[in-house]
């Protein structure tokens, strides 16, 4: 069993409706649903982070400017994976879709929902590190470590897709 | 003839719409766009809520009102208002005081939209009865303005030109727990700009340089030190020099003479950086910024900044320097 196939498995665990791209006529509506699972998990990352802002207006913690920055790289994130279509419509169209191209689809997928997952997790800690502006500090850090590598992540799926 | 029921070429800053027909017949296509939510009222109360898609109204897709109209066939009466999902830029712009009742003027700009239709609709369209989305719109100006406002004026007049980020991100933050109510979304607020009158300005120049609060806003008005030390001239200082040390003195009282600009603000409660590492370090008087020794011009802002002989900052307007009392100009 190789990698991609247990990539694939996990995939297929967290997207219910996904099919793995194993259908060519699909193919667009499984692209569809790996953006907007990743999509909502950044959604509820966001709620985190605003839950943790408001906590931390209330004590005027240092790290207010930081976290509302990251805010707002999150609610641009979300708009790029969750409409990412517009700029590769023709992918899905091309008649075959290489399995060496397919594999590496999979593979930023399933690393976009890691990253994703991460960024919520971590997200869920702040509220309870406002009291300590030095794990906080580092938390948000870390946070926008991820973000940058989701992103990153992005741009390498997009630039696959787009059939470069 | 089918009754189709949809918001043509909505408007940039549209938010809402209400289909002018108030009598539905079963069977009328229902047409809502991407970013549009569809949601159907009778006197005021909210029955069912339709998401994009092309609709046809039957006895199953509204459940709520074929009840409250009796399972009957016939046409029946309901209020559709469309409400548009996109992001929205407003702006803004308002006089307050700040917590020592100075006044000030702001403006800026503001990004939201609607996150919870329902919620929007029962608070605010509903609620207020506002079915024009100019109305709509004015109302939520207000509302936002009215916050502006409140939050704005907990803050003393070092935080707003000092530590402005700081302020702003504050006081957005509160306008989202605000704007959550109304079932909307406070997506950013930018502020452009803050201002004062020229007497709170001179006052805040003594504010940012001395720290001591309560001295400065003893003196009735900050002009007067200025123009005790202006009447002075020559060689004695006179009453204006009695006056400076007054207002040096509390905050830190062993520190040597050094150039204007090494008492740290009377700020942020706690969150400040420490005195010593802004000792060394001189503050632009007019937006509170870090300015490179000996400037003359504010990187930030541009404003001028007015130096005695002796390389003290002083206010504008004045004759003497308050610091080592050498004449200017
Ligand atoms: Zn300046
Ligand atoms: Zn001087």
């Amino acid at each position: 069993m190789g990698k991609e196939t247990k990539l694939l498995e996990k995939l297929e665990l967290v997207i219910p409706g996904f099919h793995g791209y194993k259908k060519k006529e699909l193919l667009r509506e499984d692209d569809r649903l790996v953006r907007a699972k990743v999509a909502d998990v950044l959604v509820q990352a966001r709620k985190e982070i605003e839950r943790a802002l408001q906590r931390c207006a209330m004590v005027s913690c240092p790290q207010l400017v930081a976290m509302d920055s990251l805010r707002k790289k999150l609610v641009g994130l979300e708009g790029r994976v969750r409409h990412a279509e517009a700029g590769y419509a023709g992918y899905f169209d091309r008649i075959s879709v290489r399995e060496k191209e397919l594999e590496k689809l999979i593979e930023y997928d399933a690393r976009m929902i890691e990253l994703a997952e991460e960024i919520l997790g971590r997200a869920k800690s702040l509220g309870g590190e406002v009291v300590n502006p030095q794990a906080l500090g580092l938390s948000v850090l870390e946070l926008e470590e991820r973000l940058r590598a989701l992103e990153e992540t992005l741009d390498k799926r997009m630039s696959i897709v787009a059939g470069e | 003839m089918v009754q189709v029921i949809e918001w043509v070429n909505p408007g940039g800053d549209e938010i809402i719409w209400r289909y002018p027909n108030e009598v539905i017949k079963w069977g009328a296509q229902l047409i809502v766009h991407e970013y549009e939510v569809a949601v159907f009222m009778r006197d005021g109360k909210i029955y069912d809520v339709f998401g994009p898609g092309r609709h046809t109204l039957t006895t199953q897709n509204l459940p709520l009102l074929y009840k409250l109209v009796g399972g009957s066939n016939s046409p029946f009466k309901a209020t559709v208002i469309f409400v548009s999902m996109k992001e929205f830029q407003g702006k803004y712009g308002g006089e307050t005081q700040t917590r020592e009742l100075a006044p000030i003027k702001y403006y800026g700009v503001y990004w939201f939209k609607v996150a919870d239709p329902v919620q929007f609709i029962t608070e605010v369209v509903g609620g207020q009865s506002l079915y024009d989305a100019g109305d709509v719109s004015r109302f939520i100006r207000a509302y936002f303005n009215e916050g502006m406002m409140k939050h704005l004026s907990a803050y003393s007049i070092v935080d707003l030109f000092q530590n402005l980020d700081m302020v702003s991100t504050q006081v957005k933050v509160k306008l989202m727990e605000d704007f959550r109510r109304l079932g909307l979304e406070l997506v950013d607020v930018k502020i452009e700009g803050v201002n004062t009158t020229d007497e709170w300005r001179q006052r805040l120049f003594w504010l940012m340089h001395t720290g001591n609060a309560q001295a400065v806003m003893q003196m009735d008005t900050v002009k007067q030190v200025a123009a005790e030390l202006g009447k002075s001239g020559g060689a004695s200082v006179g009453t204006g020099m009695v006056l400076i040390p007054q207002l040096m003195q509390p905050v830190q009282p062993a520190q040597p003479a050094q150039p204007f600009g090494g008492v740290p603000p009377a700020g942020y409660g706690g969150a400040v950086q420490q005195p010593q590492q802004v000792a060394q370090q001189e503050i632009c008087p007019y937006c509170g910024k870090p300015i490179p020794p000996g400037a003359r011009f504010c990187p930030y802002c541009g404003h001028e900044i007015k130096r005695c002989p002796n390389g003290h900052i002083v206010p504008e307007g004045a004759r003497f320097c308050p610091v080592c009392g050498a004449k200017i100009g």
